[in-house]
């Protein structure tokens, strides 16, 4: 049957447009509610997760660049800046002046921002796959446990996700109807996705194999509908590339400061990321790690997590768009141009062998999407009345579970390692350990800042140091420090106890070999499975006892 | 003598396994349990006014750290007194390893500045000494000092290792330690183990009589090599 031609598909009281009127109060009542919900799971007590340590290197550039305004490109590591430059921008509207203001919560509010808007940018498709479609993008992308956790993660990767939904957007309403305005905006996405991170390169190969597949499966006739040479014109195409390099080489130079910066973010992928994404020493996964997990993750007797509901409405999505009759030919095919990108994009980065689990969020956006056209195809396809009210019945169930499972990622599970997205992450030790330890610096008052060593191998004490970016006084080591003083305070990983030994009771002369006790009462572990141990001198926990604490 | 050649292998195999394990024991940092008595303060506590006292845990104390094969030295070593007679019990009492407060476990010297002296019988490094006067209530001993020694008349090598003596009056010193309470967790006392033999713990009185006791002294460490 040719939906074109079913009445309840067409015109704009179809399913496909009921809404499509501006004017369309349901609508927009939903799509505040589901705003709303959105809000809640990304800006909702984002403070009691321990930070992980990617989020503790991000949060300590973001403090340098905001005491000292420094800020200088790594090529190295720690991806693009305009993460800290978003923040650095938030921090001066709110009038947060230095480190001590800055919050964890100030931190994640910067990416649950941008986990908003990239749920708003969904609005923009309404027009083009019709409301219900974009009722279920919202919906997914504010309930899914992958878009909720990473929206209060403070690294890249909610913003690159944004950048990159952006820049797809921008480029199909440009190779649409080509305009001036298009293409600079276009330009400033894909700058933004650049400066966030290398793998901008991914959605862009996507985006580009995609619209090239899909041109090329179109036929003739059908060509002249899209303005494909006018929207690569040269006008266009100069002004992309003028706007492109200006706003990256902005932003890589940290605006003029470090011109470095430039020819790094370009020399990087030779020196760095092409070497890391095929020949990693951690991080290496099967190909079907992201789907598996999705599908199905559970660790143990832990709790079963299942995104699957929007991977099969995606595959119903991907069999609608490219089905001769699966949906109406007005949406075809940019339903089609969305799915050859979502299917890309997840190839691309499943046959990386670098993966970790926040990767998924640039293709998993696009499979969203894909979702929400499945859903709509699904919902057409079902008839008569009391089977689609069956189905409405069974997406609300599923909605439940993901929002449910939303929950348990955000608000009770999130540090413990049967979460799919806890991944490599600190355990509810460090913010105990660090309140502990802060509090005893705090005590040490008379002989000026207490003196506290980390010493862990391979520099593995992340994120401790933006628990103590405010003390003064704190060595961090990989060894142990041979021609340091011992401090009175020490957290140490456990396989450097017997060179601690030999420190604290050897070394000294005899008569300066102090006393030091445990600083926890049980064992602590920075990350499952990874001890630490705290040691502190018998005079150091004795002010810290008639501290009364 | 092919008879005598397995055993004498094996022999200096099992030596060569045991001083391996011993060594590596010593290689590490143990937690050095003590085994506590039980709390035994009794009916209400009177309201003691007592200048630079230190402020009750309110939790158990951590064990200390030291390196693994420290034991107690003290333990039935010969002990001396300047009390010679004490008014009860008997002097060794206080190195016998019996922690409790009740009566027999505990020695009571005379009033005003009165030590005990306990001889390692070997120059030992030590780690840490614990010691318990009395707590059957909770009392502050005055004075309390604690030195290390190479002799048995203190002049060799003389390390004070702890000192509360807030006004001098023992003539150690002023000391910087702050008073406490007795309880059956003993003093915890760090020694930055510093090498010596004979042991002193001196105090004079304390918040209920102007009398001295000890329930137990204990001097953790490790002979020196």
């Amino acid at each position: 049957m040719n939906l074109e031609n079913r009445p309840d598909i067409r015109g704009d009281r179809t399913l496909f447009g009921r809404f499509s009127d501006p004017s369309s109060r349901t609508f927009f009542l939903i799509s505040l509610f589901i705003l709303i919900i959105a809000a809640l799971f990304r800006f909702t007590a984002n403070d009691i997760r321990p930070f992980h340590g990617d989020e503790a290197v991000q949060g300590i550039k973001f403090v340098d660049l905001l005491e000292n305004g420094e800020y200088r490109y790594d090529p190295h590591e720690y991806h693009g800046p305009t993460l800290v430059y978003a923040t650095l921008v938030a921090a001066k509207l709110l009038g947060i002046p230095q480190s001590s203001a800055v919050t964890e919560s100030f931190l994640r509010f910067i990416p649950a921002l941008f986990g908003l808007l990239l749920l708003l940018q969904a609005f923009y498709l309404r027009k083009r796959l019709g409301n219900f479609a974009v009722l279920t993008i919202l919906l997914l992308i504010a309930l899914s446990p992958a878009m909720t956790f990473y929206s209060r993660y403070y690294i890249q990767e909610m913003l690159f996700a944004c950048f990159s939904g952006a820049f797809l957007l921008i480029i199909i309403a440009h190779f649409s109807r080509p305009r001036l305005q298009s293409a600079v905006l276009a330009a400033c996405a894909l700058a933004l996705m650049y400066t966030s991170k290398e793998t901008f390169v991914l959605p862009l190969s996507a985006i580009i194999t995609a619209g090239g597949l899909l041109w090329w499966q179109l036929p003739p006739e059908e060509r002249n509908n899209y303005s494909v040479k006018p929207a690569l014109s040269f006008k266009f195409s100069v002004t992309f590339l003028a706007v492109f390099f200006f706003i990256s080489g902005i932003f890589f130079s940290s605006f003029g400061d470090n011109p470095q910066g430039i020819s790094d973010a370009i020399t990087t992928y030779f020196s760095t990321y092409l070497e890391k994404g095929i020949e990693h020493q951690w991080h290496v996964h099967p190909w079907y790690y992201y789907l598996g997990m999705l599908f199905f993750f559970q660790k143990g007797d832990g709790f079963i997590w299942s995104e699957a509901l929007i991977l099969l409405l995606a595959a119903a999505g991907t069999i609608a768009a490219f089905r001769k009759n699966g949906l109406p030919k007005r949406i075809q095919t940019i339903a089609r141009f969305l799915t050859l990108y979502a299917l890309l994009l997840t190839l691309f980065y499943s046959f990386i062998p670098y993966k970790t689990p926040w990767n998924m969020l640039c293709f998993f956006h696009a499979i969203i999407i894909v979702a929400g056209i499945g859903a709509t195809a699904i919902y057409h396809h079902c008839q008569p009345q009391w089977l689609r009210i069956l189905l409405m019945g069974a997406f609300a169930l599923g909605f439940t579970h993901l929002g449910y499972q939303s929950y348990r990622a955000n608000f009770q599970d999130y540090a413990t390692n049967t979460n799919p997205h806890v991944y490599g992450h600190p355990t509810s030790d460090v913010p105990k350990a660090a309140a502990l330890i802060n509090n005893i610096a705090q005590t040490d008052t008379s002989a000026g800042a207490t003196h506290i060593q980390f010493i862990f191998p391979g520099n593995d004490y992340w994120p401790f140091p933006w628990y103590f970016r405010l003390l003064p006084n704190i060595g961090w080591w990989s060894t142990i420090p041979e021609n340091a003083p011992t401090a009175p305070l020490i957290l140490a990983a456990p396989e450097m106890e017997k060179e601690l030994l030999n420190l604290l009771y050897f070394k000294p002369p005899p008569g300066q070999r102090h006393l030091y006790l445990p600083l926890f009462d049980e064992a602590m572990y920075l990350r499952p499975g990874v001890e630490m141990r705290g040691y502190i001198r018998q005079d150091l926990w004795e002010k810290y006892r008639n501290k009364g604490e | 003598m092919t008879h005598i050649r397995p055993v004498r292998l094996l022999l200096t195999g099992l030596l060569i396994a045991l001083l391996s394990t011993t060594m590596m024991a010593q290689d590490e940092l143990a937690p050095i349990p003590l085994e506590l008595p039980e709390a035994l303060f009794i009916g209400t506590p009177g309201n003691m006014d007592v200048k630079n006292l230190e402020k009750p845990l309110g939790k158990p104390r951590p064990p200390f750290l030291a390196p693994a094969g420290t034991v107690n030295l003290a333990l039935g070593k010969s002990i001396s007194s300047s009390d010679e007679e004490p008014v009860i019990g008997e002097i060794d009492l206080i190195n016998d390893d019996d922690k409790e407060a009740s009566d027999g476990s505990y020695v009571e010297l005379g009033p005003f500045l009165q030590h005990v002296t306990i001889d390692l019988e070997t120059q030992a490094n030590i780690y840490a000494v614990v010691v318990w006067h009395y707590h059957k209530q909770a009392r502050v001993y005055f004075d309390v000092v604690v030195q290390v020694a190479d002799d048995p008349d203190f002049v060799k090598n003389v390390t004070t290792i702890f000192n509360n003596d807030i006004d001098n009056s023992a003539g150690f010193g002023v000391g910087v330690d702050k008073h406490y309470v007795e309880t059956s967790e003993g003093k915890l006392i760090d020694a930055k183990g510093v090498q010596g033999r004979y042991v002193r713990f001196y105090s004079a009185g304390n918040t209920s009589d102007d009398l001295n006791h000890y329930i137990e002294a204990a001097v953790y460490g490790k002979p020196v090599k």
